[in-house]
């Protein structure tokens, strides 16, 4: 604990000083009792704040969900009905043609070019 | 962890240090009311050497304040003393600087006389080791309180004041000699 005083006359001096030093006034009463109050008040206030932060966290995300929904609704594409109906053909034809082997479906026009094609030969 | 382990080596089946702090940062009050009790005489004592008896019960109450809200962000509960002489020796030099910016700084720093002595002489010797620590320029008066007054050992009021310990030794030698000869020129031999 003590380190080796490196004078003797340190040593006196330090007993000195060791005997006859100030002490401190007494503290208050209630100086303990006021300490753990402020410590209670403070964890009371550290708790309300991490709640109002929650609060707050919750909020946002809350307004931040139908915000979200409504830029992706925004941002998406937007198709009429006449699209639609085009898509969806198109859709289930190839879907038919993935499934079964199909030949192209020839317009009027292009079955004629191919008769001319024929007979030319 | 010097003074931790004497503190319990004193009374064998009072929790060590390191223990109360661990149960203090799970909420325990009890524990941080055992650690205030156990530390608060060492703290007073260190406090008035370095700022005087003005707002004395308040420089204590926001040392003991720092330690709780500094408990969880103590990685080494062991070393609990140190840090908490370190959180002493800031509070001490804050207030410092604040009563140095006010105009009264001595009158705020000098304190007053003790009450009822126990006898004249004893009253002059008080008085007289009072007046050589407040003549004394803080670097070296904080490193006699410590090792001088609170008894801690060299290696650890390096770590609280944070320099090395050939300082401490060097303050030491210098900070007795100026203590020495003012009480010699006060009267007192050795």
């Amino acid at each position: 604990m003590k380190d080796a005083y490196d004078y003797d006359d340190d040593r006196q001096l330090v007993a000195f000083l060791r005997q006859h030093r100030p002490l401190p006034p007494p503290a208050a009463a209630n100086l303990e009792h006021q300490l753990l109050e402020k410590l209670r008040v403070e964890e009371t206030l550290k708790r309300l704040k991490w709640r109002q932060r929650r609060c707050w966290g919750g909020a946002i995300a809350a307004a931040l969900i139908p915000l979200a929904w409504l830029a992706h609704r925004s941002f998406s594409p937007q198709l009429s009905s006449a699209e639609l109906v085009q898509l969806e053909t198109f859709l289930e034809d190839s879907w038919y043609c993935s499934s079964y082997e199909c030949e192209p479906h020839l317009g009027e026009r292009e079955e004629w070019e191919m008769v001319w094609e024929f007979s030319e030969r | 962890m010097v003074v931790a382990a004497m503190v319990a080596a004193d009374k064998p089946d009072r929790p060590a240090d390191g223990e109360l702090v661990r149960r203090c940062c799970q909420g325990d009050e009890l524990s941080f009311r055992e650690l205030y009790r156990r530390y608060q005489g060492k703290v007073r004592a260190t406090l008035y050497q370095l700022c005087g008896r003005e707002v004395l019960d308040d420089l204590v109450q926001e040392t003991f304040l720092r330690v709780w809200r500094g408990l969880p962000k103590l990685r080494s509960p062991d070393y609990f003393s140190t840090w908490l002489y370190r959180i002493v020796w800031n509070v001490a030099t804050d207030k410092r600087r604040e009563f140095a910016k006010s105009a009264d700084l001595r009158a705020k720093l000098q304190p007053e006389p003790p009450v009822a002595p126990p006898d004249l002489m004893e009253l002059h010797y008080r008085d007289w080791v009072e007046q050589a620590l407040q003549e004394l320029k803080l670097d070296f008066r904080s490193v006699i309180v410590l090792h001088d007054l609170e008894d801690l050992p060299q290696k650890q009021v390096a770590e609280i004041l944070n320099i090395p310990v050939g300082t401490v030794k060097s303050r030491l030698f210098h900070g007795r000699k100026l203590v020495r000869q003012y009480l010699e020129k006060q009267g007192v031999t050795f």
